[in-house]
């Protein structure tokens, strides 16, 4: 327990955490005005629609001197462990949103929110291509939803889901979907990919 | 090489950077899509906001790989600068073949100055430049963090900048989104301060990538900040546009022999010759039967104030155009408009609507003007003569001051 811990860079982990909290405080109601591609009415973009990322790169560079081979052949079953670290960084960010949008009256949730939807895309791009593409599919799709999600108006499409509003059901939904998914995949034995082999 | 080839990202992401750099350049907006200049800073700006974010990631992805693979830690026969050329080669060459494609598929027209032809390069130097900067970026991050930070941070970088204040920082970054009307051109300061920029973000980061001397490091972070301040200065005289006025010399001039008039225009509006002479000469015939006389050149540029001087586009339609050269005979207004108050701003809209009367092109401000406009413009039109004459040259010279009250048609009735 404690090697599967400290090989997962607790420190690093923490860092991470203090930084995002840092930056939801204090950048995390706030929108760029960037333009949109194919809207040029919608000329913001809310910034958490980025900052869940840091999260998701923490959880990759954590993954990155685990033995996953030693470990998919352990004696003891880590289903269970493997939930653990993904888990914890949804509380903080679930709990954070809520706490953060609360005292401030923004729009924080959204952070949250999204993060949910990315550590789901992460898990599963985890278990399908490894551990390196965590955090580059999580990129892909708040990539093209920054400058391409927006129709006219400033109105997200439907996919583009961490353009919606905190109240946005079907962003919620998707979110939903994609971390259920995520969290089955994780529950099952390591694929050869997340072996590295 | 092939080994590199088969082994490089970049060689896999090349199709969709096509796709997403053909799908940016459709949805651009800015200026006059039928301009060749318009196209070709279309074509460099779709490539410095969709492409160069995702090349400054693969950079750090390259990185990031040579970082795991503990190269450093080896008898390296290699120099570090040939390590990076051989690892970012199939990078660059697919963000500049995506370039290529791009101004193939889509600028169509060849660079006519040099301004342009510079605008044409950038996109070049900026694949090479976001490419190394993410690659140092990933020598010295994670590549878990490095790749968001490149891709994340040169997409803000390229955008942002058109978002915020002074206004002429959006210049040093090739994300250009006003250019060009066919009155202006592009301005040779603001590209080539975007290629400075460009050019000393990539020295630097191929001085970064090469080394971690800190000596080096110091070099390229100073030499960065330089050529910032030298671009800065360049650009810092311009406003929001990339653009300056196309030198007059571009218009195509006919005189008319007889009578003296001349008609100036665009060469791109050489087609609409024919319905322009037409409408200007109705233009004169009906100003004439009023004692009055449009000045005898004609012109889109500005060549003089003794000039009438029109606008007007490609597609124009007839009723457009006669409005286009009505808007020509209205007076100027003062730059004392914007200081304080403009007693004469009462009449404005009704000097436009009697000028068109006068002109014969009654319709010109049909469904632009206001109700109260009509009215008063219905009133002056029913006066003698001789009371219009006198509200028209009164109102002339109190539009063209800010400390002249208006003649009203009731002061005159």
């Amino acid at each position: 327990m404690k090697w599967w811990f400290t090989a997962r860079r607790p420190l690093m982990l923490a860092q991470a955490v203090a930084a995002y909290l840092a930056f939801l405080v204090v950048l995390g109601g706030a929108e760029l005005p960037l333009p949109s591609i194919l809207d040029p009415g919608a000329a913001s973009t809310p910034l958490s629609v980025f900052l869940p990322i840091l999260l998701i790169a923490a959880l990759q560079r954590s993954q990155d001197e685990v033995d996953h081979v030693v470990e998919a052949t352990a004696v003891r079953p880590l289903w269970l462990l493997r939930l653990v670290l993904p888990c914890g960084l949804l509380t903080v960010a679930i709990v954070s949103a809520l706490v953060v949008a609360a005292a401030t009256g923004g729009d924080q949730l959204m952070a949250g929110r999204n993060f949910v939807g990315y550590l789901g895309i992460a898990l599963l791009a985890y278990r399908w291509l490894g551990s390196r593409a965590m955090t580059v599919a999580v990129l892909v799709v708040a990539g093209l939803a920054g400058p391409l999600g927006a129709r006219q108006f400033g109105e997200p499409e439907i996919w583009a889901f961490p353009l919606h509003r905190p109240g946005s059901l079907p962003a919620a939904g998707i979110c939903g979907v994609l971390l259920a998914l995520g969290l089955a995949q994780s529950m099952r034995k390591p694929s050869l990919r997340q072996l590295g082999i | 090489m092939n080994h590199t080839l088969t082994k490089s990202v970049a060689a896999y992401l090349t199709l969709p950077l096509v796709a997403l750099a053909l799908f940016t350049f459709g949805s651009a907006s800015g200026g006059d899509s039928a301009i060749g200049a318009t196209r070709i800073v279309q074509a460099t700006a779709a490539i410095a906001a969709m492409t160069a974010p995702v090349l400054a990631g693969i950079g750090a992805w390259e990185a990031s790989r040579i970082r795991r693979s503990n190269l450093d830690s080896l008898g390296v026969a290699r120099t570090q600068l040939e390590v990076v050329r051989r690892s970012l080669a199939p990078t660059i060459f697919a963000g500049w073949f995506v370039t290529l494609v791009i101004q193939l598929a889509r600028a169509r027209a060849f660079p006519s100055s040099l301004p342009l032809l510079l605008e044409f390069l950038l996109p070049y130097l900026i694949v090479v430049s976001a490419t190394l900067a993410g690659f140092a970026l990933g020598q010295r991050l994670h590549g878990a963090f490095a790749i968001p930070v490149a891709v994340v941070g040169t997409w803000l970088l390229t955008v942002y900048p058109i978002a915020i204040e002074p206004l002429w920082i959006r210049h040093l970054t090739g994300y250009t989104t006003s250019c060009c009307s066919v009155e202006t051109v592009l301005s040779w300061r603001a590209v080539t301060g975007a290629a400075m920029v460009a050019l000393g973000i990539a020295v630097a980061g191929a001085l970064l990538a090469s080394t971690r001397e800190a000596l080096r490091v110091f070099a390229a972070a100073v030499g960065l900040g330089l050529v910032l301040a030298a671009a800065s200065y360049l650009v810092s005289d311009l406003g929001s546009e990339a653009t300056q006025a196309r030198p007059t010399t571009d218009l195509e001039c006919v005189q008319e022999e007889a009578s003296g008039v001349e008609l100036c225009l665009w060469p791109e509006h050489k087609q609409l010759r024919g319905m322009i002479d037409q409408a200007s000469d109705e233009i004169r015939t009906s100003l004439a039967r009023r004692q009055l006389a449009p000045p005898a050149k004609l012109t889109e540029g500005f060549t003089s104030s003794e000039a009438w001087i029109f606008g007007t586009y490609r597609d124009a339609t007839s009723s457009e155009i006669d409005t286009a050269l009505v808007v020509g005979l209205l007076p100027e207004l003062p730059p004392c408009i914007e200081l304080g108050e403009y007693p004469a701003g009462v009449v404005t809209g009704v000097m436009a609507l009697v000028v068109a009367d006068y002109a014969g092109k009654p319709e010109a401000f049909a469904l632009m003007a206001s109700e109260d406009d009509v009215i008063e413009a219905e009133r002056v039109l029913e006066l003698s003569e001789a009371k219009q004459t006198i509200w028209f040259e009164s109102n002339i010279a109190a539009i063209a001051t800010c400390d002249t009250n208006p003649v009203m048609a009731r002061d005159l009735s």
